[in-house]
């Protein structure tokens, strides 16, 4: 019943100073909607570059040649990975559950009287499962296109649009340096991955890209898929050590070749995100500190205001924990209204972002929590000294204060 | 030596009180003793820095005393801690003080539901509404101090006193703000509570009031002059050892 009573003419004195009292809001308002758009901004981030990393496919590890050294000096990409290396990574090491062999160029590519320089992705029927491909339209090389010289080709969603804008591709012919192929699909779109595009690439079979289309016997890269479960860091060491044995690289000599290793690359991104996230939520979060002094402020004007008041309700009987938790509830109850108002302004905020920004901003219940649990802790933090004071008073000083 | 089956409210005995202001000692009470019965209607006078605000101060439990002892209902007050004295004031002494002191922001029932809340009495809102009912207030109980005239105001101001039954009324000045008709209402309220058996401490510099009362209590400079009585005072008051001047 008395808290009731309390709680009541804590409503009332705020409301009695409106002003002073959304003013000393104000701080925990700002500091709150900070944290809550800031954490949302840094989720959002993080959420985005998973979905990027994943699309990328998981599971994967990228074998690329190596920079070629002579005297320390990097004298260009070696030209070293061959069939042959791959064959004897599917056959030799057990958790490699597949790969393709990737050769990689560019060309012109012509349809009727339109035509576009791209990227030219020779590669195997695998690829398309290691790296998360999906047809839109029409089908996958087959196994036999693939093997035997097949000059058929899968067009990106990008590519596609450039050569045939709203029309079918599938069935259609195109040519690639001059070289007839049969558009027999097309990508579905994956997005812009930052440092590369993949939906800007024509795919067609590895042995046409070889020897008809580039005339070249070594391989770009070769993209392996690990079976799940294994760990990717010890099918990396086995690949490397059998690479190194196939190129008969002496003890101590570097590699002549480099593993790409798609968790480390999300653990990095990972942990990138996270540190942004800390980063933007600690800036919020002194804001916040920034606000319960501005609330201690205003409380301990309040206290000195009333110091009559405090006189008289200890004449009457009111204890000192009477009067600490009046005054503790009038804090809080500031602290926890600025609060809600922050989350409120903050989700708006996080909505505004994603609706008018490139970032993308999602709001979580765990800021939500946090940010209103911090902004109540700030409240009884910051006001109980004030309410402390307004406890110790003596009551004769107090009544006598003028 | 008469009867004294009727217990003492307060017993003051050989009261000494100073402060330090600076350099200087101030002894504010010099050797105070007097005697309250239950049921008597007193006023305090003298001039201002005589020490009679002190002495209320000190029986209302609001202040301590250098030595001496003070019973307030048989028991003594001292060495109590902040918080008992914050109990003994809810429970056994009620203010009526010079400028109403209500809550503003606090209905009238609120201002007088108050000590009761703080002393944790149980059916708080109907003894609050009885007490408004005596003073005569019971159609004000929803307005706010603002909403009240004067007199009013120390009306709820004594339902406020009395709500919890205690054993001493201190009334501060408690005509002080208020024209002379509504004083003279006020002072027949203290009347009528004192007939209904209450006891009743009036301090006061205006010499009206204080005739109004049984008994008169005169402080000059820290000790207690003399004591009048009122020709047609109560019987059970009894005459000895209520005052001791010096």
């Amino acid at each position: 019943m008395l808290f009731w009573i309390t709680l009541k003419m804590a409503i009332k004195s705020l409301y009695a100073n409106k002003l002073r009292s959304i003013l000393a809001m104000l701080g925990i308002i700002i500091g709150v909607s900070a944290v809550i758009s800031m954490l949302a901004l840094g989720s959002g981030a993080k959420q985005s570059v998973m979905t990027r990393i994943s699309a990328m496919g998981k599971n994967l590890l990228v074998v690329r040649p190596g920079q070629k050294r002579h005297r320390g000096v990097s004298s260009g990409t070696s030209q070293n990975l061959t069939l042959e290396d791959a064959d004897a990574i599917v056959k030799s090491i057990k958790d490699v559950k597949m790969l393709t062999p990737v050769i990689r160029g560019s060309a012109q590519v012509k349809f009727e009287n339109k035509n576009t320089r791209t990227s030219i992705t020779g590669t195997a029927i695998t690829y398309f499962m290691i790296n998360n491909f999906e047809i839109e339209k029409g089908r996958r090389i087959r196994e036999q296109e693939a093997e035997r010289l097949g000059r058929v080709a899968i067009l990106g969603s990008t590519v596609a649009e450039a050569l045939f804008e709203k029309k079918n591709p599938v069935g259609k012919r195109i040519k690639i340096k001059g070289i007839n192929f049969m558009v027999v699909g097309v990508l579905k779109s994956k997005g812009d991955q930052g440092w590369s595009n993949p939906d800007d690439q024509v795919i067609i079979p590895y042995t046409t890209a070889m020897k008809i289309l580039f005339g070249i016997s070594k391989l770009r890269e070769i993209d392996i898929y690990v079976r799940e479960g294994a760990e990717l860091s010890k099918v990396e060491n086995e690949i490397t050590v059998l690479l190194r044995k196939r190129h008969k690289i002496k003890d101590g000599a570097d590699n002549d070749f480099r593993i790409r290793n798609q968790a480390e690359i999300l653990a990095t991104a990972t942990q990138i995100t996270g540190t942004f996230t800390i980063l933007l939520g600690g800036i919020a979060g002194i804001s916040l500190l920034v606000g319960g002094i501005g609330i201690m402020n205003i409380m301990l004007v309040t206290v000195t205001e009333r110091t009559r008041e405090i006189g008289i309700r200890k004449s009457i009987g009111a204890k000192n924990r009477n009067i600490l938790l009046q005054f503790l509830i009038e804090s809080i109850l500031m602290s926890s209204i600025g609060g809600a108002i922050g989350i409120g302004i903050g989700m708006g905020g996080a909505e505004l972002i994603t609706k008018y920004s490139p970032f993308q901003a999602i709001v979580s219940s765990f800021s939500i929590i946090l940010s209103f649990s911090f902004s109540v802790s700030v409240g009884i933090f910051f006001g109980f000294y004030p309410a402390y004071k307004a406890a110790g008073l003596n009551p004769i000083d107090a009544l006598r204060y003028e | 030596m008469e009867k004294n089956n009727i217990e003492p409210v307060i017993e003051v005995l050989k009261v000494n009180k100073s402060y330090t202001m600076g350099q200087e000692k101030l002894h504010v009470l010099k050797n105070v003793s007097f005697t309250v019965q239950k049921g008597d209607l007193l006023a305090l006078t003298g001039p201002s820095g005589s020490g009679k605000s002190t002495l209320m101060n000190i029986l209302g439990c609001l202040d301590s005393i250098d030595n001496g002892d003070y019973l307030l209902d048989g028991t003594s007050v001292l060495k109590r801690n902040a918080n008992q004295l914050a109990d003994i004031r809810s429970k056994n002494i009620g203010f009526v003080f010079q400028n109403f002191s209500l809550l503003s922001r606090m209905s009238a029932l609120e201002n007088v539901e108050l000590p009761l809340l703080y002393s944790e009495t149980k059916n708080s809102k109907k003894k609050a509404m009885e007490a408004l009912d005596i003073v005569g207030l019971s159609d004000r109980m929803k307005h706010e101090p603002n909403q009240l005239s004067g007199g009013q105001r120390q009306r709820v101001a004594i339902a406020r006193a009395i709500v919890n039954d205690p054993a001493l009324i201190l009334a501060d000045e408690p005509t002080g703000n208020l024209d002379s008709k509504t004083g003279l209402e006020i002072i027949d309220l203290f009347h009528r509570l004192n007939k209904e058996g209450r006891t009743i401490i009036v301090v006061t510099h205006e010499q009206d009031v204080a005739n109004e009362c049984h008994r008169q209590l005169h402080m000059l400079d820290g000790v207690l002059q003399k004591e009048f009585f009122k020709k047609r005072k109560k019987p059970q008051i009894s005459t000895d050892k209520t005052c001791e001047v010096k």
